[in-house]
């Protein structure tokens, strides 16, 4: 376990010095000197060099990405352009409502997706035609515009959802404790603050969740089917146990080892979807965040962005791989 | 009733059926071939037209005079805000879609096969270097790198084509290298190492033929989501620009017009759907006929329920 874990490790730092080696490399290459942006257009080209000293860019490369990872190590991401806040700040004030956003798509992402694919194995012919044409259609709709129709239809047409926000309009949000509305309003036994935040959460949730639901009714299937056809079903067969027994006591638990692979790839699609999302339905989240950067040209918000989500991209994967050693005792640990 | 399958037999039987009569494909394969060769004609008469579709107004003439007019005869899916034709632009719209997507997919796979191969078949320090480079890329959610590349080198297709390229090579790179490992000690290779046949030889002409068929077939899955991440970058604003008709700009603009004008944001959504969904269920039919075990067969035990 131990010599597993420090291949891990090692293998981790290795990954994260490439990841900063690549937002080195994107930030060189942004358009506009930043020696010039500082110093203004009409400044000599004296002062620029001089500007560009003070910032170290004269410097050879290899010491400006020492002082680069430096900094990032003491969490400097630079100032953002619109917000005027350092970074760090930003990502920390906004982390929260993402999170709660990703919680309730991976959830409502692995219900529905998991009773598709069980669904389709289990009764194969043409319920399971229906379950894959489903499970393919979710991964051929572009989030952004499923957002725009569930939007239109369940507010605008059956005012049966919010529109958008966290909260309705003028309601107090609840004393942050995880930042997570709806828990944070449990936590303080607000029933209706609870219920208002949950309608505020479903749609976009749901549509986040639209592609990691195809993902996973696939996986599942294949999985099941694979699992079926082992000795062990059969021997639970012949026992005489009842068929529903046996899809989900016997098959259905080995058949759910590859979908935490899959948790790990789902998290990349879902963060990737928030900054899709999440402006349609006005939630103060990163994805916005990203999204308004991305528009006004805020390349240090950018950039913290991609850093951070790859971080916790990597340590999510990390996560995946020793849950899954834990949970498949046959897994070597090399 | 459920058909008994999943012999080595049956299946093999039917693949060579399905190679014999080509006309005798599932519902479901005539449905990914009729959308997927829809979408490359509507690309051909556009390129062959100059992107003027015959009985329809060019995608880019404006007509002031009926803007934002919900489908009529005359505009079958309606005008945008500068009153467009949208079933011109949407038509338009494949053409865009197609080429760049066809562009990312073919060039990524082959950069990744290449390194891929190079890397299994040469392993040692080779393989270590070239293989961290490709974790270094899969550390990222592929659309938000593929943002912060196009949002730092330029806003523009070209831009967002280079960014989809560069977050795409690494997963053929890691899919060419496991292959290449299983055929690199098969005995075909030996048979020609042991004939002499050098190193470049032993790759490009033993290995990387039979490593294609399962790298096309990936190609084919990621048609639709490259086709998806493409009208993503569109829709952030960071891939293709106006005039252009493109189906995630499209979307972009018609937001600040909904719910009114519904039609506007719901055909090139639409054509976009129905475009991925075609391409997706084209992969799926491809590695179904190269991986039988993966049909929707049911086992002996379920037939032996009810």
């Amino acid at each position: 376990m131990i010599r597993f874990l420090l291949r891990r490790v090692t293998f981790i730092l290795l990954v994260l010095v490439g990841v900063t080696l690549i937002t080195f490399a994107l930030e060189r290459v942004v358009p506009g000197d930043p020696a010039r942006l500082l110093a203004g257009t009409r400044a000599s080209q004296k002062v620029v060099n001089e500007v560009k000293k003070s910032l170290g860019l004269n410097r050879p490369l290899l010491s400006q990405y020492v002082s680069y990872v430096n900094s990032l190590l003491h969490g400097h991401l630079g100032t953002s352009i619109v917000t005027r806040n350092p970074v760090t700040h930003d990502l920390v004030q906004y982390f929260p409502a993402t999170l709660e956003l990703i919680l309730y798509a991976m959830l409502f992402g692995a219900v529905i997706g998991i009773f598709i694919g069980v669904t389709s194995a289990r009764h194969g012919g043409k319920i399971d035609v229906v379950g894959q044409t489903v499970a393919t259609s979710s991964l051929s709709i572009p989030v952004f515009w499923l957002a725009i129709l569930l939007q239109m239809f369940f507010y605008s047409r059956l005012h049966l959802l919010p529109s958008g926000g966290r909260l309705a309009v003028g309601v107090t949000p609840p004393h942050t404790i995880t930042g997570l509305y709806t828990v944070d309003a449990l936590l303080e036994g607000k029933l209706s603050l609870f219920l208002d935040a949950l309608q505020h959460v479903i749609l976009p949730a749901l549509c986040l969740a639209v592609a990691e639901i195809g993902l996973v009714a696939k996986t599942v299937r294949a999985s099941m089917l694979e699992v079926l056809g082992k000795d062990y079903i059969r021997s639970a067969q012949a026992k005489g146990l009842k068929s529903r027994r046996i899809y989900f006591r016997h098959a259905l638990r080995n058949a759910l080892l590859p979908v935490v692979t899959v948790m790990g790839l789902e998290f990349g699609l879902l963060v990737s979807g928030t900054v899709l999302v999440e402006t349609i339905f006005s939630w103060p989240g990163l994805g916005s965040y990203t999204d308004q950067a991305i528009n006004s040209s805020d390349y240090n918000a950018i950039m913290g962005v991609t850093i951070v989500v790859a971080v916790a991209y990597v340590f999510v994967n990390m996560l995946v791989d020793v849950l899954y050693v834990y949970l498949d005792p046959r897994v070597r640990l090399t | 009733m459920a058909r008994v399958t999943g012999s080595i037999t049956e299946s093999s039987r039917r693949r060579l059926s399905t190679v014999r009569a080509f006309g005798k494909v599932s519902i479901r394969n005539r449905l990914a071939l009729t959308i997927v060769i829809g979408a490359v004609l509507v690309t051909i008469i556009d390129l062959v037209s100059g992107g003027r579709f015959p009985f329809l107004s060019s995608p880019l003439t404006q007509n002031l005079e009926v803007t934002l007019a919900s489908p009529t005869w005359s505009h079958l899916m309606g005008t945008d805000e500068y009153g467009r034709d949208i079933l011109s632009r949407v038509l338009a719209g494949a053409k865009v879609s197609v080429e760049v997507t066809l562009i990312v997919v073919i060039v990524g796979a082959t950069i990744g096969m290449i390194i891929g191969v190079v890397a299994g078949f040469l392993g040692g320090i080779v393989d270590e270097v070239l293989m961290r480079l490709t974790d270094m890329f899969l550390a990222f959610p592929a659309l938000i790198l593929a943002a912060a590349i196009a949002a730092a080198i330029g806003r523009n297709l070209q831009a967002s084509v280079v960014a989809l390229t560069v977050v795409e090579w690494p997963w053929y790179a890691r899919l060419a290298r496991a292959q290449v490992l299983s055929l690199r000690e098969q005995e075909f290779v030996l048979a020609s190492r042991t004939l002499g046949a050098s190193t470049r030889r032993l790759m490009f002409r033993a290995i990387l033929p039979n490593v294609a068929p399962t790298l096309i077939i990936q190609a084919t899955l990621d048609v639709g989501y490259v086709m998806l991440s493409m009208a993503g970058l569109s829709f952030l604003g960071i891939g293709a620009q106006a005039p252009l008709p493109e189906w995630g700009s499209m979307i972009l603009d018609a937001l600040s017009y909904q719910p009114q004008a519904w039609w506007y944001a719901l055909f090139p959504g639409l054509a976009l759907t129905i475009t991925a969904f075609g391409f997706n269920l084209l992969g799926d039919g491809l590695r179904d006929w190269l991986d039988p075990t993966l049909r929707g067969f049911r086992t002996d035990f379920a037939m032996g329920e009810e």
